[in-house]
């Protein structure tokens, strides 16, 4: 998976803004920012004994050449729970994918306009987890899906309010968390 | 004074950041990162390393540009660099390619996704 669509936002310009008083963030250093561009969310849920369909469904994403920008795979219950984000433009392609598998389809839902929201590096600190989490919900900004990597935590959430990001995180960086 | 050497690690992909520099750490090298150009000049100039590696497809500033920046500068233009660039095929979207890094002033170039023991390899080989 890459993430050539997205944008890396450097929290330095933010720091100034907030009167480049060092902050809780800035000091213990996970002062990155990483938005993507406009993405859709396909979700879908069904029993676990239909890994191999699941699998297939990706495979024909890859085989298309089609760019999963995010992927949660959460297996609980007897059921996997798969989550992706692609681009708009791959979305018919995607959505005929989903009809090439008998009653896919109707078990998926599609979320549009998400975008991917990364912070980053989180030196494998829990307490980053829990305080990037507690500014969201603080801002009401919905989580549609979120997953760590080797540096980064990553939200899915809503790209209508992607433009406020940058207010988010100076929000984020002056509140000293 | 350290002795150790000093690996400037550049792209806008975190995760590539911190997979390189763990393999570099683990190496005995050590590690500064960066994440766009504008931000790996301030990290050149804070401390000058010893060999970069740059990422071509980086926003603000593009790792062609920052290359060509360091090689054209007097005071910086024997450090090593060693590009990354993304094979068209593999990323369609974008409008870099391996045949544009052949054309900059980098040392070497090393087409993503980044074979660790290849890239280890060519840093060992200009650092030894």
């Amino acid at each position: 998976m890459n993430s050539r669509r997205s944008s890396t936002i450097t929290l330095r310009d933010t720091w100034t803004a907030t009167g480049g008083k060092p902050t809780e963030m800035e000091t213990t250093g996970m002062n990155g920012l990483k938005l993507s561009k406009e993405l859709v969310q396909i979700r879908f849920q069904r029993p676990s004994v239909l890994v191999g369909q699941n699998l297939d469904f990706l495979e024909k994403l890859t085989d298309n050449k089609i760019n999963i920008a995010f992927l949660s795979w959460v297996v609980a219950n007897g059921e996997i729970q798969l989550s992706c984000c692609i681009a708009p433009e791959d979305y018919y392609q995607v959505l005929a994918i989903l009809a090439s598998q008998p009653g896919l389809k109707e078990l998926s839902s599609i979320k549009p306009s998400v975008c991917l929201l990364s912070l980053f590096p989180h030196k494998n600190r829990l307490q980053y987890l829990a305080q990037s989490l507690n500014v969201l919900i603080k801002l009401n900004l919905p989580i549609y899906g979120l997953a760590s990597s080797l540096s980064s935590i990553t939200f899915v959430t809503d790209y209508r309010r992607s433009h406020d990001t940058k207010n988010t995180l100076k929000t984020f960086l002056s509140s000293g968390l | 004074m350290d002795e150790k050497k000093l690996v400037l690690v550049v792209d806008d992909d975190p995760d590539l950041v911190e997979a390189v520099s763990m393999k570099l750490e683990s190496q005995n090298y050590r590690v500064a990162k960066a994440y766009d150009g504008v931000e790996a000049w301030d990290k050149i100039k804070a401390e000058r390393p010893d060999l970069i590696v740059l990422d071509v497809m980086m926003p603000e500033k593009n790792g062609y540009k920052v290359c060509d920046e360091i090689k054209n500068d007097p005071k910086y233009k024997d450090i090593t660099v060693v590009l990354l660039t993304a094979v068209g095929e593999a990323v369609p979207t974008t409008s870099y390619t391996h045949m544009d890094g052949k054309t900059s002033l980098a040392d070497e170039f090393i087409p993503k996704p980044v074979d660790m023991d290849e890239l280890q390899e060519i840093i060992n080989h200009y650092l030894a």
